[in-house]
């Protein structure tokens, strides 16, 4: 995959604080790519610096190869940014709104006017163009805000919770959205408190945390850093005098199973993170003529990750 | 920039309370201060007739004859009605049919004033100027008896009145404050809140992360705001003639001379309000600025024209270009114009370079 946006080394000092502190991570072309990190962990200004809207103390940022402080301009046209505020005009319509924000990447005339429709179409919003933004609903207002960060068509798009105190039904509208811009070649930067939001889009996702590096992965590389291992719970029914203690320790010499304890009418067992066919576990019950009335698993997700990263701390 | 020209405009149409404050609300102002303090300005108007009884039998020879000599005067130009009594009817005259007494003592004047306040200053005014007058014969007199003699009274009255061309009222002087007013309040502030909105909506880092540069949105946001100027000052101006009938400038050139100042010293005070709140975005600039200039046009007396304090209310900017209007206004004198007319725009040029040079440091706190 070609390297798309390229952070090497970036510091960014605010007087004696270390805001960004030798930070280096790469984004792929046409990827959703996940910033995490707890409040002022150094995501904003990470993103501040690859949106030139601040400077850094040293490192480079290149963005499609080009430097962001030698081709600014150029970079500049291909970047679109979607902040966590609705950044709009409430004394303008959605599509004045949207013409206006296009408007300044050097678009007009019918090219305008195509690019503002079509930004408008993609978040849903073509029949609410003449709406003025303090008439529309809060998701609407986000759409709009979508709408005015990509009417361009940058390929670099940054996206700052940009689905904050929207409800269920918009939610889903944005992260279908957002998964569309990438279908179609964007490589987005998604910075959620959501993390099922990020777990749902997010091809790959980095950590940071005091402005340092923490891990970057997929996922299930990231949850495989912290943790192998995942609980599968059976709840059957234990004949009297049964020896549940033998039953488990024949279990755990099992592949997979690392271990487990049995009370009641319940087994909980450890399974190795990756498997992913209980069938010899539940093969094995059956042997036993054990009824099998329920299963459950617990996995570890991109939350638990987080935490075990970042700390449990307030901030 | 053209974009973020227009977008500066279509804010400014379409926000009542601007349009309120810039355009209605001078234009009511003028009418209001214009019709109601005219009536408290009654004294520069008519002070009606005046009527005076005197007596001078108290009155030295030669005081007596020279003081019924003025008193025939007055009476014989029409400066007032005037009936000759005893010093006890003087000291007991009539307030409700008559003005004032005034009681020849020797050769002093003693007046009884009347009920009306504005005759009570008009009779002492008259007979004040008598007593210098009088004065300044006397010690003439003393200095060379023999060249007093000498003097040919023609018989005309040595006063000659210029008249300004123009008849001139409260309404006429509301017109030119009140436009003065909204050109500072309506620009400053106008200036001051250009990025103010834009940090209110979020919108400014969305413009600094375009491909427009900052120089750009900054000369956009001062250039944006010009249209808006111009309708105010039409606006104001074009209000009080058209609707309340007040006269500015008698000559079409020093029309064009005045609403030239008033474009200037706008531009002026649009770029230091841009540059108060490129220097201070976060500061709510109507709240700092609109106390600041009420407390100078109350100090330069655009609300009221007594209001003055030597020595400082000249030094004031308002006062300074009220005072080139009524130049230009009443006597059609244009230097001190002239001259506000080029500090404003040096002013201008010089804070508008000091906004650029600040924009283009690349920087910002997070």
């Amino acid at each position: 995959m070609k390297e798309f946006l390229a952070v090497k080394n970036l510091i960014k000092n605010y007087g004696d604080f270390c805001a960004v502190d030798d930070l280096s991570f790469s984004v792929y072309e046409g990827e959703i790519f996940g910033l995490l990190g707890p409040n002022g962990a150094g995501k904003s200004t990470t993103m501040n610096v690859i949106t030139s809207l601040s400077d850094f103390s040293k490192g480079s940022v290149s963005v499609n190869g080009m430097d962001i402080v030698k081709d600014k301009d150029k970079v500049k046209q291909i970047i679109g940014m979607v902040p966590q505020e609705i950044a709009v005009y409430p004394f303008l319509s959605a599509e004045e709104n949207v013409k206006f924000f296009a408007s300044l990447y050097g678009m007009s005339g019918n090219n305008l006017k195509k690019a503002a429709a079509e930004a408008l179409e993609f978040v849903g919003l073509s029949d609410r163009a003449k709406m003025k933004p303090k008439q529309m609903s809060g998701g609407m207002k986000r759409r709009l805000n979508i709408a005015c960060g990509i009417a361009h068509s940058p390929k670099l798009i940054i996206m700052d919770e940009p689905t904050v105190g929207v409800d269920a039904q918009s939610r889903e509208h944005i992260l279908n959205s957002i998964k569309a811009l990438r279908d179609r070649g964007a490589t987005v930067i998604y910075t959620s408190h959501y993390m099922n939001e990020v777990e749902a889009i997010c091809d790959r996702i980095a950590i940071i945390d005091h402005g340092r590096f923490i891990a970057c992965g997929t996922e299930r590389e990231l949850i495989s850093l912290v943790s192998d291992v995942k609980t599968l719970k059976i709840f059957t029914e234990f004949p009297a005098g049964f020896n549940k203690n033998g039953f488990v320790s024949e279990l755990s010499k099992l592949p997979d199973v690392k271990g487990g304890k049995a009370k009641e009418n319940e087994v909980t067992l450890e399974v190795s993170g990756t498997c992913r066919d209980f069938s010899l576990i539940l093969e094995y019950m059956r042997k036993q003529e054990l009824p099998i009335s329920g299963l459950s698993t617990e996995s570890i997700n991109l939350e638990d990750v987080f935490i075990a990263l970042t700390g449990s701390e307030l901030r | 920039m053209l974009s973020i020209i227009l977008n500066s405009i279509r804010s400014y149409f379409r926000s009542g309370p601007n349009l309120f404050f810039t355009i209605f609300f001078p234009s009511v102002c003028v009418f209001f201060l214009g019709t109601f303090l005219e009536k408290v300005e009654a004294s520069d108007g008519a002070v009606g007739e005046l009527s005076v009884v005197y007596s001078v039998e108290n009155g030295d020879m030669f005081s007596a004859s020279a003081f019924e000599n003025f008193i025939h005067g007055l009476e014989s130009d029409g400066t007032l009605t005037t009936e000759k009594v005893s010093e006890m009817e003087a000291q007991n005259f009539d307030s409700d049919v008559c003005s004032a007494s005034v009681v020849l003592d020797g050769s002093d004047i003693v007046i009884y004033k009347g009920k009306d306040r504005i005759k009570n200053r008009t009779v002492k005014a008259i007979f004040d100027s008598y007593s210098k007058t009088a004065s300044a014969y006397m010690s003439a007199a003393a200095v060379d008896p023999m060249a007093l003699t000498g003097i040919k009274l023609s018989g005309e009255s040595f006063i000659q009145s210029k008249d300004l061309g123009t008849n001139r009222s409260m309404m006429d002087y509301y017109a030119v404050t009140m436009a003065v007013m909204i050109i500072f309040m309506g620009s400053c502030i106008s200036g001051a809140s250009a990025y103010t909105e834009e940090y209110d909506f979020f919108t400014i880092d969305r413009l600094n992360i375009s491909t427009v540069s900052k120089s750009k949105i900054y000369f956009g946001k001062i250039i944006g705001n010009m249209p808006m100027i111009i309708i105010q000052i039409a606006s104001v101006i074009l209000s009080s003639t058209l609707l309340f009938g007040a006269k500015y400038c008698n000559a079409p050139g020093l029309n064009l001379l005045l609403i030239a100042m008033f474009i200037s010293v706008s531009l002026a005070a649009l770029s230091v309000g841009v540059l108060i709140n490129l220097l201070w975005p976060k500061i709510p600039a109507p709240s700092v600025i609109t106390p600041l200039m009420w407390v100078m046009m109350f100090l330069s007396g655009t609300f009221q024209k007594d209001i003055h304090i030597n020595g400082f209310s000249e030094k004031l900017p308002i006062y300074a270009v009220q005072s080139a209007a009524f130049d230009l206004t009443v006597f059609s004198r244009t230097e001190k114009t002239v001259s506000v007319i080029i500090v404003s725009l040096i002013t201008f040029a010089v804070i508008v370079a000091a906004g650029a040079v600040k924009v283009s440091v690349r920087s910002k706190n997070i």
